[in-house]
């Protein structure tokens, strides 16, 4: 066998002992060890198949706080403290992170807000949902709504670009008050 | 001698350098077959010129408005899809105005702005008794045929492997894919008057200047692996003449820095180049402005006002001077924008559709005049169709369109293709207000004119790599049928 085979061997024998020494000593008396956090019930229901939970596993949520990773994004989405403007920002930056997340995403159509708002629930095939449904940004018919309850217009530009487009207070499209948010994956 | 260990470090230079050095192999093979394949074809032969002409529309025009059934029961269904003529957010044209075709495509008729196309189509008027335009229905582009229960299949994810063109109904992706006739994207961006170009060029030209010329700049359908474009505008070409007098001396001395000679190999291959395309430049500029290149009378058939027209009185000219450049083939881009018409269809369209059909009436009436109406065919593509219903003042983006093609080797006054149902959700539409999925492909409409213009059928999957799904090149019959045989 050659030598450094042999030298290396015991460095990794010699490291091994070194770490179990380390793990055995108590630590310092300054700084005592986290307590486990205190579980007083485990939703099992949530937990999904082959998930052992254990007492120092940490706590699931129950399943009414479960929300998509997008909502988060518009938490403010038409709240009235905020200017409409803002609605298409937050919504432009869920759309550019869903985009992130699924690369894939702009290769099948994304012109009609039905195909939009499918992509964003994790309604097409493969995905998952970006944004929960129900949220205020559907409305009943599932489209993407601006905070007068008309349906957002999205225009593919192309290259992963897009124009969201708000009818505005008037809810007539394609007029002077308008808001238009460019956004891209 | 043993065989000496091979450290990583050793197999990884050796590897990139494979890899490397493969990928300029593969480049050279593909290369040489494209060449075999052009000689094995004896392209050159003969002693024709000829030009395709692209007039773009760029923005995805709303064709179901130029290409309008008349038939009474035809039109009640597009009437009925678009909105009535007159109701509030309809976009039905009135059947009272509509330029109706004759003989075989009289159930159809074009739009009221298209007098001057009509007459081309119908054989009438300033085209008596020469029908020099035919029209191409619901084509759009596709990978391979495909059904509707198909694509509902795709949609729903029960059927993902089926090729579908990518980012349907997005404008630069559609206009990218239209210009590479490659809808499922490709590696090496080249577009399919550009490769075609790379396969004729040496065979038909013997000028410097290019074959591949665009009056809308750089483009992606006259990108080649080998050729490249020649940008010119409505005055000629793009050089360093014709400016105001410090301009003049800035340029002498860029010319003066151009005739050095430099040691460095980078910067006397960067002079080479630039001087070879200044010289070329001042070429076609001479020529241009020659005798050669002065239209006469044809001049004045163009509309002003009108800067298509000014275009294309420019490639006219090119057309003109052609045997003095050198050229038997030519390609020209135009890109004319402005149809993405989703806040307000009908004036808007009415107004474009206007200039358009001024200045392409001039121009083929430009050709007939000056002897070269056999020598050119001119076609009209665009991103998509777009929706048949209003979306309360426009369309918005769909996928199956119309085109239309003209020249002296077109089979005019027919209509090509499959005109669709054009009834919302009935067999032809794809769902979300009147998306049509397209019965022919992009594929066919170009290998047509590519016949045409003389690459051979071995060579046809070269430049259109998708053609077989959709047409057998070698089987002796056209693609569509309509340029005359």
């Amino acid at each position: 066998m050659p030598r450094w085979t042999l030298l290396a061997a015991t460095l990794c024998l010699t490291g091994s002992a070194v770490l179990l020494w380390q793990r055995s000593q108590p630590g310092p008396a300054a700084n005592p060890a986290p307590a486990p956090a205190e579980v007083t019930s485990v939703q099992t229901d949530v937990v999904p198949a082959g998930i052992v939970v254990t007492e120092s596993s940490p706590a699931v949520p129950p399943p009414g706080d479960h929300r998509a990773p997008g909502d988060r994004l518009l938490g403010d989405y038409a709240d009235p403290a905020h200017p409409p403007a803002n609605d298409l920002t937050l919504l432009g930056r869920a759309i550019s992170s869903f985009l992130l997340i699924d690369k894939q995403a702009a290769d099948r159509p994304l012109s009609a807000n039905e195909e939009w708002s499918a992509a964003l629930r994790g309604k097409r095939p493969g995905t998952e949902p970006w944004l929960s449904d129900p949220s205020p940004i559907f409305d009943s018919r599932k489209r993407l709504i601006d905070r007068w309850q008309t349906p957002l217009i999205f225009h593919a530009l192309g290259g992963k670009q897009w124009e969201i487009r708000s009818a505005g207070p008037d809810r007539k499209p394609w007029t002077a008050d308008d808001l238009i948010e460019k956004t891209s994956g | 001698m043993p065989p000496q260990p091979i450290s990583r470090r050793s197999f990884l230079r050796q590897f990139n350098c494979a890899a490397v050095s493969s990928s300029a192999i593969l480049n050279t093979l593909l290369n040489l077959r494209l060449a075999n394949n052009a000689a094995a074809d004896d392209l050159g032969g003969g002693t024709d010129a000829k030009a395709l002409v692209c007039i773009f529309l760029s923005g995805g025009i709303d064709s179901f408005q130029m290409l309008v059934p008349w038939e009474q029961s035809r039109y009640d269904s597009y009437s009925a899809t678009r909105g009535a003529f007159g109701s509030d957010g309809g976009l039905a044209l009135d059947r009272n105005t509509l330029l109706r075709l004759n003989g075989t495509s009289s159930d159809f008729a074009f739009h009221p702005s298209m007098a001057g196309l009509h007459q081309m189509a119908t054989g009438t008027g300033a085209f008596a008794g020469k029908q020099r335009l035919a029209a191409i229905a619901n084509i759009g582009t596709l990978v391979q045929p495909i059904t509707k229960s198909q694509y509902q299949a795709w949609e729903n994810g029960s059927n993902a492997a089926l090729p579908i063109p990518r980012a349907l109904f997005s404008h630069s992706d559609q206009i990218e894919q239209w210009q590479t006739a490659i809808p499922q994207g490709m590696l090496e961006l080249t577009g399919w008057a550009g490769r075609a170009a790379d396969l004729l060029n040496s065979a038909y030209n013997t000028g410097a200047t290019s074959m591949s010329i665009s009056l809308s700049g750089n483009n992606v359908l006259q990108v080649g692996r080998d050729t490249t474009q020649f940008v010119i505008t409505p005055g000629g070409s793009l050089s360093f003449e014709n400016y105001s007098t410090p301009h003049q001396l800035k340029n002498q001395a860029l010319r003066s820095t151009l005739e050095q000679s430099y040691s460095n190999l980078l910067e006397q291959s960067f002079a080479s180049l630039t001087k070879q395309s200044d010289d070329a430049q001042l070429l076609f500029q001479q020529q241009f402005d020659s005798s050669t290149g002065d239209l006469g009378t044809a001049s004045s058939l163009f509309p002003g006002n009108n800067y298509l027209a000014t275009m294309l009185r420019a490639v006219l000219r090119s057309i003109k001077i052609r045997s003095a450049l050198g050229l038997r083939r030519q390609t020209f881009f135009i890109n004319w924008g402005g149809w993405d018409m989703h806040g307000d269809l009908l004036q808007p369209q009415a107004y474009q559709l206007a200039d358009v059909d001024a200045a392409l009436t001039a121009f083929q009436l430009g050709l007939e005049q000056l002897g070269f109406a056999n020598d050119v065919v001119t076609f009209t593509a665009s991103d998509f169709g777009r929706t048949l219903r209003s979306n309360g003042r426009g369309t918005d983006h769909a996928w199956g369109g119309n085109a239309f093609v003209m020249g002296g080797p077109v089979d005019g006054g027919k209509i090509f293709g499959t005109y669709p149902d054009l009834t919302l959700d009935g067999p032809d539409d794809v769902g979300y207000g009147g998306r049509l999925l397209p019965s022919t492909s992009a594929d066919v409409y170009f290998a047509e004119m590519l016949r045409w213009f003389g690459v051979p059928a071995t060579s046809m999957a070269t430049v259109l790599p998708n053609i077989a799904n959709f047409w057998n090149p070698v089987s002796g019959t056209p693609p569509l049928g309509f340029i005359k045989s």
